[in-house]
C-alpha cells in the first residue's frame, strides 16, 4: 500500500502574494489501496471535503496522478484509493495543493525510477497554476517561489535556529469563492504600492531566517491583496486591524485567499485565537481554530505490505 | 417500554466549555491512553469523550475541556501529530453544553428523537451527542445556546412526563 502525507500550506503570506507559502503541521493522508484497471477509480474519502472528492473527474488527486503518468508516458493503472481529509476544503490552507502533491507523488512511486521532489516539483506548480502552496506542500518550511509558466525557482529557508514562531489558524465556517477572489484584485498598482510590497516581502523572508520575529508585523503589510480579499468576508478587514494591535501577536495575514486568518506568536496562542474567533462571532460566523507548528518535512511517502 | 414513566428534573446550559477534536488518530492500542495520560499530567479534565466509527484504519476523538484550561490544552494537543502521527487538532471556542437531567431516560427509547427533533425544528446543528439513563448532552453552536434552552426547558422541565 502506498502512503502519502501531505502538509496544509498558508501561502500568499502577507506581502509575499504568489510567492511566499509555509507548510503547517495539519495533514491530509491518501492512501493506495490497490491497483485497478486503467480508468477505473475506487476512491472512498473521509472528512472534508468528501461530497466533491467523490468525483474522479475532479478529484484533484486523480487529476495529479494521470496528469503526471502523461506526463512521462506511463499508462496510469485505476486506483483503489482512501483519501483521509483533515484540511479544510476551499477555504485557504492548501486543500487543492495537497491533492495535486499527493496525486503526482503517487504516480511517481508507480515509476520505475522515481524522481526527486525537487524533478517533480516544476509538473506539481504547473498543474496548480501558481507555486506558493505546492512548493511548501511538498518539501515544507517556509517557501519563497518564482514561476514564469515553465521554470521555477524556489528557496527553502531554514528554519530559525533559535525561539520559533506558532502559527494561529481560524478557520471561519464560510467560503469565498474562488473566482470573486480573483475578481477582487486590481488589474495594475502604483509603483508606491509595489515597492511597499516588494520591500516588506524581502524583509519577511530575511526576517524568517533569521528569527527577526520583532519584524514580522511590518513584513505581513500589503497593498496588493488583502486590502481588497479582505472585504469579501465578515471578520477579514477587523482581524486585520485589530490582531496587529494586540500584545504577542507578532503578525496576521489572510491565509491564502482566504477565508481563514493565520497570525503568528510567540507566547500564548490560546489568547490569540480567542481573539480572532470572537471577532468571526460577533459579526455572526462560527469559527473553529488550529495552534500549529511549521511542518519542515513536506509531502512524505510510506510503503506497507 | 414507550409510555413508562420518565422525569426531567433540569436542562442546563454550559458556556464554559471549549471542543477539542483529534483528527485521523492511528487505530492502535495505547493511542487514546497516551493522549489522555498527557492532558491528565497538564491537569486537563475532559468530559463527553467521543471516538468516531473507525474508518480506513483511522479514529477521531472529540471531548470538552473547561475554558479555563484551553491554554494547557493546546500545548498538549499541539503536540498530537507528532507523537501520535495524528493529522491535526481543531478547537472551537464558540460551543456551549446542553443538557438534560432526570429518570428513567432508558424506559423513554422516543426520547432522544424528540429532543434532537425539537432542536432541529429550530435550525440547531448538534456537534456532538452523549446519552446516559440519566442525562443526554449535546454540544451546539454558543449562538444557539439560548433558543435550544429555551425549547428544551419549555417541552421537557415541569413535573412527570409519560
Amino acid at each position: 500500500m502506498i502512503s502519502v502525507r501531505v502538509p496544509a500550506t498558508s501561502a500568499n503570506l502577507g506581502s509575499g502574494y504568489d510567492s511566499i507559502g509555509l507548510a503547517l503541521k495539519f495533514y491530509n493522508v491518501f492512501k493506495v489501496r490497490g491497483l485497478l484497471p486503467k480508468g477505473k477509480y475506487d476512491l472512498e474519502t473521509v472528512g472534508e471535503g468528501s461530497n466533491e472528492a467523490q468525483d474522479v473527474k475532479s478529484n484533484g488527486v486523480i487529476m495529479g496522478y494521470e496528469a503526471a503518468c502523461a506526463e512521462w508516458g506511463m499508462e496510469a493503472p485505476g486506483l483503489d484509493m482512501l483519501s483521509l481529509n483533515a484540511i479544510p476544503f476551499c477555504r485557504g490552507l492548501g486543500s487543492s495543493s495537497s491533492a495535486i502533491v499527493g496525486g503526482v507523488m503517487i504516480a511517481n512511486q508507480l515509476r520505475n525510477d522515481p524522481l526527486s521532489k525537487e524533478e517533480l516539483l516544476p509538473l506539481m506548480v504547473s498543474l496548480e497554476g501558481h507555486p506558493d502552496n505546492v512548493v511548501p506542500c511538498c518539501v515544507g518550511g517556509m517557501a519563497v517561489s518564482c514561476w514564469d509558466g515553465g521554470e521555477l525557482r524556489y528557496v527553502k529557508l531554514p528554519p530559525s535556529q533559535g525561539e520559533m514562531v506558532t502559527a494561529v489558524v481560524a478557520v471561519p465556517n464560510v467560503k469565498v469563492p474562488t473566482s470573486q477572489a480573483r475578481a477582487a484584485l486590481p488589474s495594475s498598482v502604483s509603483m508606491e504600492d509595489a515597492v511597499f510590497n516588494l520591500s516588506r516581502s524581502a524583509l519577511l523572508a530575511a526576517s524568517w531566517s533569521t528569527g527577526r520575529w520583532d519584524n514580522l508585523s511590518w513584513a505581513m503589510g500589503d497593498r496588493l491583496h488583502q486590502p481588497f480579499r479582505s472585504k469579501l468576508f465578515p471578520g477579514g478587514e477587523d482581524i486585520l486591524n485589530e490582531l496587529r494591535d494586540l500584545p504577542g501577536c507578532d503578525g496576521v495575514a489572510i491565509s491564502g485567499s482566504g477565508p481563514t486568518m493565520v497570525a503568528f506568536t510567540r507566547t500564548n496562542p490560546g489568547e490569540i485565537a480567542r481573539a480572532m474567533c470572537s471577532i468571526f462571532a460577533r459579526l455572526g460566523v462560527h469559527s473553529r481554530f488550529f495552534v500549529l507548528d511549521v511542518d519542515q518535512n513536506g509531502a512524505t511517502v510510506k510503503i506497507d505490505g | 417500554m414507550d409510555g413508562e414513566t420518565f422525569t426531567v428534573d433540569s436542562v442546563i446550559c454550559d458556556d464554559d466549555v471549549a471542543k477539542v477534536a483529534v483528527l485521523g488518530v492511528p487505530d492502535r492500542p495505547g493511542i487514546a491512553a497516551h493522549l489522555f495520560k498527557a492532558l491528565g499530567d497538564a491537569m486537563v479534565p475532559v468530559e463527553m469523550v467521543i471516538q468516531s466509527v473507525m474508518r480506513g484504519d483511522v479514529n477521531d476523538i472529540a471531548f470538552l475541556i473547561r475554558t479555563e484550561k484551553l491554554d494547557s490544552a493546546i500545548e498538549v494537543c499541539r503536540r498530537m501529530p507528532d507523537e501520535i502521527g495524528a493529522q491535526g487538532v481543531t478547537f472551537d471556542t464558540e460551543v456551549s453544553r446542553i443538557a438534560l437531567y432526570g429518570q428513567g431516560f432508558s424506559s423513554r427509547p422516543g426520547l432522544p428523537s424528540d429532543v434532537f427533533s425539537l432542536l432541529a425544528e429550530g435550525g440547531i446543528n448538534l456537534e456532538m451527542i452523549v446519552a446516559t439513563p440519566e442525562s443526554i448532552c449535546c454540544v451546539v453552536c454558543k449562538s444557539s445556546a439560548v433558543e435550544a434552552l429555551s425549547t428544551l426547558r419549555n417541552r421537557f422541565v415541569g413535573g412527570l412526563s409519560s
